[in-house]
């Protein structure tokens, strides 16, 4: 899976949750949101976009997935590089599983699978 | 002593900055400014401004950025991981921020450690789409 790029979706919704700008659904906006929404896996974004409500409605979701994601990966991530440290591989191997039981971001179940598969010969 | 133990008290001063004026001199961040050498323009207004890095044209990663390498080049930095202690005064979205940047120092995380700081203090939560986890050693 290629990384994904997320700076100018989190930009656009700075500009639109944050600073209150409207949300104009241009054909690159659209593109955007509906290229985003497939990356943190929501399904029938396209008819999302039909309405104004809908179209803010899946920005703030498209927002959250990643947003939440990252908080809830980049924690497990710190608890299990300092069980790694404590030689407690049993308990850093769990951080990545407990992500991997909610996440539903590809690019996040990704990384998770990736260390707990970087700990597999370990005690 | 770990020179990135100073960062988040220079964050913390930098957070407040505009609440009062002259304040921001705590003995931590004194530290941070002595243990950086003076070396050219940005890091002695930076020290000449605590807590201010805005009066140098800098944002407070940028500052932040530029004084550990001060205490880098002084040979204060040492190689090894360090445990990160998070500052409860922060905001916990910026304790987040500062702790991954840690260990993006540290080399957990690999990517433009600095600007994804940046990014994190803009939108709270940490951009991993810039700066992902290394991938583990086998």
């Amino acid at each position: 899976m290629n990384t994904p790029n997320w700076s100018s979706f989190r930009d656009l919704a700075r500009r639109v949750l944050r600073e209150d700008a409207p949300l104009t659904l241009t054909g690159d906006t659209r593109a955007l949101m509906l290229r985003t929404a497939e990356e943190v896996a929501i399904p029938d974004a396209a008819t999302a976009l039909n309405t104004s409500a809908g179209a803010l409605a899946l920005l703030r979701e498209i927002e959250r997935r990643i947003a939440e994601g990252s908080n809830r990966l980049t924690d497990a991530l710190n608890l299990m590089w300092k069980l790694q440290q404590q030689g407690d591989f049993d308990s850093a191997r769990q951080q990545m599983r407990d992500v991997l039981a909610v996440e539903v971001v590809p690019y996040y179940r990704e990384l998770a699978m990736e260390q707990l598969d970087g700990m597999a010969d370990e005690p | 002593m770990s020179w990135r133990r100073h960062l988040a008290p220079l964050l913390v001063a930098v957070a407040f900055a505009g609440c009062s004026s002259g304040a921001h001199s705590s003995g931590s961040q004194r530290d941070l400014y002595a243990q950086a050498t003076c070396v050219d323009s940005e890091t002695c207004c930076i020290q000449r401004n605590p807590g201010n890095p805005s009066a140098c044209g800098l944002t407070a990663a940028e500052a932040a950025a530029i004084m550990a390498a001060g205490v880098g080049a002084a040979g204060t930095h040492g190689a090894e991981m360090e445990d990160h202690k998070d500052d409860a005064r922060l905001p916990e979205w910026k304790q987040r921020c500062i702790r991954n940047w840690n260990a993006c120092a540290d080399g957990r995380f690999t990517g433009p450690c600095t600007d994804c700081l940046r990014r994190c203090e803009g939108q709270q939560d940490w951009p991993l789409d810039m700066c992902r986890p290394a991938k583990p050693k086998r």
